[in-house]
């Protein structure tokens, strides 16, 4: 594997004009990538289709599952973001280890669904 | 909010040590996050054929829940040297901080149920995490790698503690019904016969 050693990426197509932000640091790619993310089956019984930085999947109850992490984000401060492809996905708890998301139908009622998503940021352990 | 201001002595210096190695660790690539990363173009998924079942004893009227792994993170488990010694993370040192202001340093093992005395958090810190930068499993077998997922992921006080009724239980996937239901209404003990 090569490394590329960087303290900034620059837009060379955009380097000339001055009015606009052409280059970004690389502090900033790490920071904003998604440190976690998962695609499930939130029916019958349920199954991770794809996954990373996802140790498991806890079947709390109806609508109601908790993504557990593979190595621990540093705090409860994260963002994970979640979406289901029929329904509203906010997320219940959040802790350093593990992450609660619910599916929601239109009348706000628990519901289980096929597809669900959920992406995490924040700083890792 | 910093975790430093909760911190005293011994777990003062353990944690700026741990800030130390994180950043030494992640400049040489061995991130434990890095090593997953780099994981994901030579391992594949496995196929799960189990998960565990469980009941929280402190919500006696809650529905069994199900876990189960990750076939990436199982994947992962069978090639070796990518995770950490299960051991490494049960003792991975957590600071919580409940509303009231009160707040513990404990293994991360125990944090479930700190978590569940402490009430309302104000939130929670990993405050010593070395040991899951600076160690690696070797290859598990299947049946290994899901009992280190279950044991990481299904709450101590769940599957540690022998108690008079079954909470807990490794099963086949396919042996769970499907209806939600139907499977709302079981209860580990009287699938006891089943299993």
């Amino acid at each position: 594997m090569s490394t590329i050693k960087a303290d900034t990426f620059v837009d060379l197509s955009r380097e000339a004009a001055a009015t606009t932000p052409n280059s970004i640091g690389t502090e900033y790619l790490v920071e904003g990538t998604a440190k976690a993310w998962c695609k499930f089956d939130g029916t019958g019984t349920v199954a991770v289709d794809d996954s990373f930085n996802v140790a498991s999947l806890t079947d709390t109850g109806t609508g109601d599952q908790t993504v557990n992490f593979s190595i621990t984000m540093d705090n409860s401060q994260h963002c994970t973001v979640g979406a289901s492809s029929q329904f509203h996905c906010p997320t219940r708890t959040s802790s350093a280890t593990a992450c609660a998301l619910q599916t929601l139908s239109s009348a706000n009622a628990l519901i289980d669904t096929a597809e669900v998503f959920s992406s995490t940021f924040g700083d890792l352990a | 909010m910093s975790p430093e201001t909760y911190l005293t002595g011994a777990q003062h210096t353990a944690y700026l040590q741990y800030q130390a190695d994180k950043a030494s660790a992640w400049a040489k690539g061995l991130h434990y996050w890095q090593r997953i990363a780099a994981s994901r173009i030579t391992v594949s998924p496995v196929e799960v054929p189990y998960v565990a079942a469980w009941h929280d004893p402190y919500e006696p009227e809650s529905p069994m829940k199900v876990t189960t792994a990750s076939g990436r993170c199982i994947g992962e488990l069978m090639a070796g040297g990518i995770h950490p010694p299960l051991e490494a993370h049960m003792a991975a040192k957590i600071l919580l901080v409940g509303k009231s202001g009160k707040h513990v340093v404990v293994d991360q093992i125990d944090a479930p149920e700190w978590r569940r005395r402490l009430g309302e958090l104000e939130g929670e810190w990993i405050v010593d995490y070395r040991r899951c930068h600076a160690e690696t499993e070797g290859p598990l077998c299947l049946e290994d790698a899901i009992e280190y997922v279950t044991m990481k992921d299904v709450p101590q006080y769940v599957w540690g503690v022998k108690r008079n009724r079954r909470h807990f239980a490794i099963m086949e996937r396919s042996r769970l019904p499907k209806d939600r239901k139907l499977r709302n209404a079981w209860k580990l003990e009287e699938m006891a016969c089943q299993l």
